[in-house]
């Protein structure tokens, strides 16, 4: 029996470690995963880069703290709202769709909208306006140009030689 | 011979409608303008600190008010900004020196708690340092990156904004103004 002890205890702990190191194995989150989160959010020191994309020092550390949380068990909801917690809600790469942040997706659609309605208002207007009133001028009177009838026919005919 | 001829256009009510709508998009511009302006820390020097409460990664909690009468040295860091590595030993070097008179306070501008602690540590960072939570410290003080240094007198003037890593003899020379308007 005896021989069989020493065997059976170190199996016993391999099994003990493994089961103890599984939780922290199945917690790391893959680089797909930080990823994921990081598209989310804007570089802090950079224009126009989500956290992704970036390569800077600053995002590089920003990326290990996504990674820090998810391992922790932060749900990618609850990662987002750490770092608007801590820096602000300027850090999402999209505004969000409530408070504030609403006015930025609701007012291209209220400027659009309020563009196409006006230029409609505009089109129908002048559609429906009625052409002006035609000013009767009677015969042998000056016209705008101070020349009267005959002198313009006179002035055809000549043209008309050219 | 009848020949037509159309009346003109123009009408008293058109040409005040144009200049009503010229007058708006004047405005508007303006508005615009002046909200893009550009204001920065720089033009903070001479003028009262703006307000602030910070905790600090040991847990205080400092303020302008509560700290009414002491000088101050705010200092806006963080662990990924190249240039504060410069001037953090000197800045440690001088908390030193003139401790009771002038408190030094770090902002940790958009930085991780884990690398700002880090960093502190590496440099021997000693004095008070906490995060800038959401930034509003930063934006209060217009600072236009880091590192940016702030001395404010006891009774809460800035006489001083270093933008950049400051060198000792300016560094020494603006505590013992501030030394002496301590409270």
């Amino acid at each position: 029996m005896k021989k069989y002890v020493n065997p059976l205890i170190l199996l016993l702990s391999v099994v003990m470690v493994v089961l103890a190191a599984l939780p922290a194995l199945a917690q790391e989150p893959s680089m797909d995963e930080v990823n994921h989160v990081a598209r989310k959010l804007n570089c802090p020191t950079c224009q126009s880069l989500n956290l992704e994309d970036c390569r800077t020092q600053t995002c590089d550390q920003w990326r290990d703290q996504i990674k820090d949380l998810l391992a922790e068990g932060y749900s990618e909801q609850e990662v987002l709202d750490w770092f608007i917690a801590r820096f602000g809600v300027e850090v999402l790469q999209e505004p969000p769709r409530e408070g504030h942040g609403l006015l930025a997706w609701l007012l291209p659609i209220v400027g659009l909208l309020a563009g196409v309605g006006w230029l409609a208002f505009v089109l129908n207007r002048w559609s429906k306006a009625a052409p002006p009133e035609p000013v009767p001028i009677e015969s042998g009177a000056p016209t705008d140009f101070g020349v009267d009838d005959e002198t313009l026919r006179k002035i055809e005919e000549d043209l008309k030689g050219f | 011979m009848t020949e037509t001829t159309t009346p003109p256009k123009t009408s008293g009510k058109k040409v005040i409608g144009l200049m009503l709508g010229i007058l708006v998009l004047l405005v508007l511009f303006f508005v615009f303008a002046f909200g893009l302006q550009k204001r920065e820390s720089i033009q903070l020097e001479g003028a009262p600190a703006p307000e602030f409460s910070i905790t600090s990664f040991e847990g205080d909690t400092y303020s302008l008010a509560s700290l009414k009468g002491t000088p101050l040295v705010v200092n806006f860091w963080a662990s990924w900004c190249v240039e504060c590595y410069k001037e953090a030993a000197l800045l440690e070097q001088a908390y030193q020196d003139y401790k009771g008179q002038v408190l030094f306070l770090g902002i940790d501008y958009l930085d991780t708690e884990k690398d700002a602690m880090a960093y502190m540590e590496q440099y021997g960072v000693t004095y008070p340092s906490g995060p800038d939570i959401e930034s509003r410290m930063a934006k209060d003080y217009r600072i236009t990156g880091v590192p940016e240094t702030f001395f404010i007198t006891g009774d809460g003037r800035i006489i001083h904004v270093q933008i950049g890593p400051i060198e000792r003899p300016q560094l020494y020379q603006l505590l013992e103004k501030l030394a002496a308007t301590g409270g």
